[in-house]
């Protein structure tokens, strides 16, 4: 492992951004920096679907000279990030991994892209994923599964891969990634980054290609917990082209990150989370309870809390998923399947073959486990888990299957639409990471952050860099 | 032993063929075990009980403004 060092492709969004207000720093030296480090890491790594390097170094040469003149529009003015290629960029061609939309070229932005590029940000390129964000690495679709900088032979999680991967890897300082039962928070475990899935609506999903509509959502991964604070700033609030958009209002998310966990109760499910479970791999679990007695010194007050629909929650995010999913694929599945890659077609087809009583039972937990969350999150401020059941596993013998079956420590929040965050809280002994979930109140991504801000400021796993 | 509520790939076939899909002898025998997956997720909902609350489908997309 490597010790963060001053290479600027390591700078995080802060203290880049620190440096540019001051004019330290170029935002063209710093794009130079990231397409130097992809160009030195991605024929391992496999991030990037596309790369934009000349549009990215003209954005640049425009903000070194809004931020001369004394223009500095903030935390995101400057900085390189990229997109999973599911975000629509207009002009770019946006191909949600997949040969079916190997041609796309959407008119416009996403509203989070154009937010990003409103804020200063300069979009590097369109980063590797899932298929159309599902299933897993599939060598039938037209672009190479993302790497894990931590180790090259294992996968990232995804589904969004290239964003875990890039942004562990110094290639950008931050993307963004979607989420409908754990994309986000699952390769930001397995990657070591920290991954934010806002509450639902919080974020606009307009222009983010459709998995499943009621439980997709679009969110920040970086380096730090206070970096998401910064993308999470520039993307949040209402949108009218998005009709489940939220009108709440929208806070300073870095404000309140100093203020530490003294006094804050965290809610432990350990029925689910924690108890011995063949899906489940200890050492994940023992990383994690050390995390949590962590943020117990640190003058947080832990309480066992109670869900039992947690029990039947993954069978409810799987069935509305495939079953949403088949309603937005429907009209390519049939009549061009053979464009879709071999995992993506038999899951999305499965979306056809279950029944209205199905998806209508699924949606019947799902509000049984809003109510129950609900009650349990008035005696408590946040759930602390591990956010995936097991590390990275190898490339070699990975099955598929294995993203269905047993438990899902992500998608109660997805089916809830809770707000989580993944925060890297340790390593296996082979070196692969590991994460720690903290989940709160609907629009607590203030109080979700701080608390995440506070373990990773005391945990310090941010200042260790993967060996490449 | 295979679950007896899983359906025989004969059915599996008839199941696809309705819902228009299109999809070979060999593509219903490669899709079955991952469907088998799914199934059993659909056969755990229809089995829980919901008590006394009326659980019905009341989702909202977004959560109350207070």
């Amino acid at each position: 492992m490597a010790t963060t060092d001053t290479q600027l492709h390591y700078l995080t969004i802060h203290q880049a951004g620190e440096l540019m207000r001051k004019g330290e720093l170029s935002p063209v030296e710093l794009t130079r920096a990231c397409l130097d480090r992809i160009a030195d890491t991605d024929d391992r790594l496999h991030s990037f679907i596309l790369l934009l390097a000349d549009d990215a170094l003209e954005q640049a040469r425009v903000a070194e000279a809004e931020i001369r003149r004394g223009d500095y529009r903030g935390h995101m003015h400057g900085i390189p990030f990229a997109l999973k290629d599911l975000y629509d960029t207009g002009g770019v061609r946006t191909t949600s991994g997949s040969r079916v939309d190997i041609d796309r070229v959407p008119t416009e932005d996403a509203t989070t892209t154009a937010r990003l590029k409103a804020a200063g940000g300069i979009l590097l390129g369109k980063l590797a994923m899932h298929e159309f964000a599902l299933g897993g690495p599939d060598w039938t679709t037209p672009f190479e599964p993302a790497c894990n900088p931590w180790n090259l032979a294992h996968i990232t999680g995804g589904s969004s891969s290239g964003s875990g991967s890039a942004v562990a890897a110094g290639q950008a300082l931050g993307a963004l990634g979607s989420c409908t039962g754990g994309s986000i928070r699952g390769p930001a475990s397995l990657c070591g980054i920290v991954g934010l899935k806002p509450t639902y609506g919080r974020v606009s999903r307009a222009g983010v290609v459709t998995l499943s509509w009621s439980q997709d959502h679009a969110g920040p991964m970086t380096w730090t917990v206070e970096d998401t604070a910064y993308m999470l700033q520039a993307i949040a609030g209402h949108d009218p082209k998005d009709p489940t958009s939220s009108r709440a209002p929208v806070p300073d998310y870095s404000r309140s990150l100093r203020e530490g966990i003294r006094g804050v109760k965290l809610g432990l499910p350990r029925h689910y989370f924690f108890d011995p479970d063949p899906s489940v791999n200890p050492e994940v679990v023992a990383t994690v309870e050390k995390a949590i007695a962590e943020l117990e010194s640190l003058g947080a007050i832990v309480e066992e809390v109670s869900l039992p629909s947690l029990d039947h929650v993954r069978a409810a995010n799987s069935v509305i998923m495939v079953s949403e999913a088949y309603a937005y694929h429907e009209p390519n599945l049939k009549a061009r399947p053979q464009d879709f890659g071999e995992i993506v077609r038999g899951r999305f087809r499965i979306g056809a073959l279950m029944s209205a009583a199905d998806y209508l039972q699924a949606q019947r937990v799902r509000t049984l486990a809003r109510r129950e969350f609900a009650e349990v999150m008035q005696t408590v401020d946040f759930l602390v888990t591990p956010t995936m059941t097991q590390p990275a596993p190898a490339f070699a013998g990975y099955d598929p299957a294995s993203t269905v079956r047993g438990r899902s420590f992500t998608a109660p929040f997805n089916v809830t639409g809770l707000p989580a965050i993944s925060v890297p809280c340790g390593f296996t002994e082979n070196g692969l990471p590991i994460g720690l979930q903290i989940a709160g109140k609907p629009f607590d991504e203030p109080g979700v952050i701080q608390a995440a801000y506070t373990y990773q400021q005391h945990a310090g796993w941010h200042k260790t860099r993967p060996p490449m | 032993m295979p679950d007896p509520a899983e359906m025989s790939i004969d059915e599996l076939q008839q199941l696809a063929d309705r819902a228009g899909l299109g999809m070979s002898r060999q593509e219903v025998e490669e899709l079955k075990p991952i469907y088998d997956l799914y199934a059993a997720y659909a056969r755990e909902l229809h089995d829980i009980s919901f008590g006394a609350t009326e659980m019905i489908v009341e989702y909202h997309p977004d959560w109350p403004e207070d």
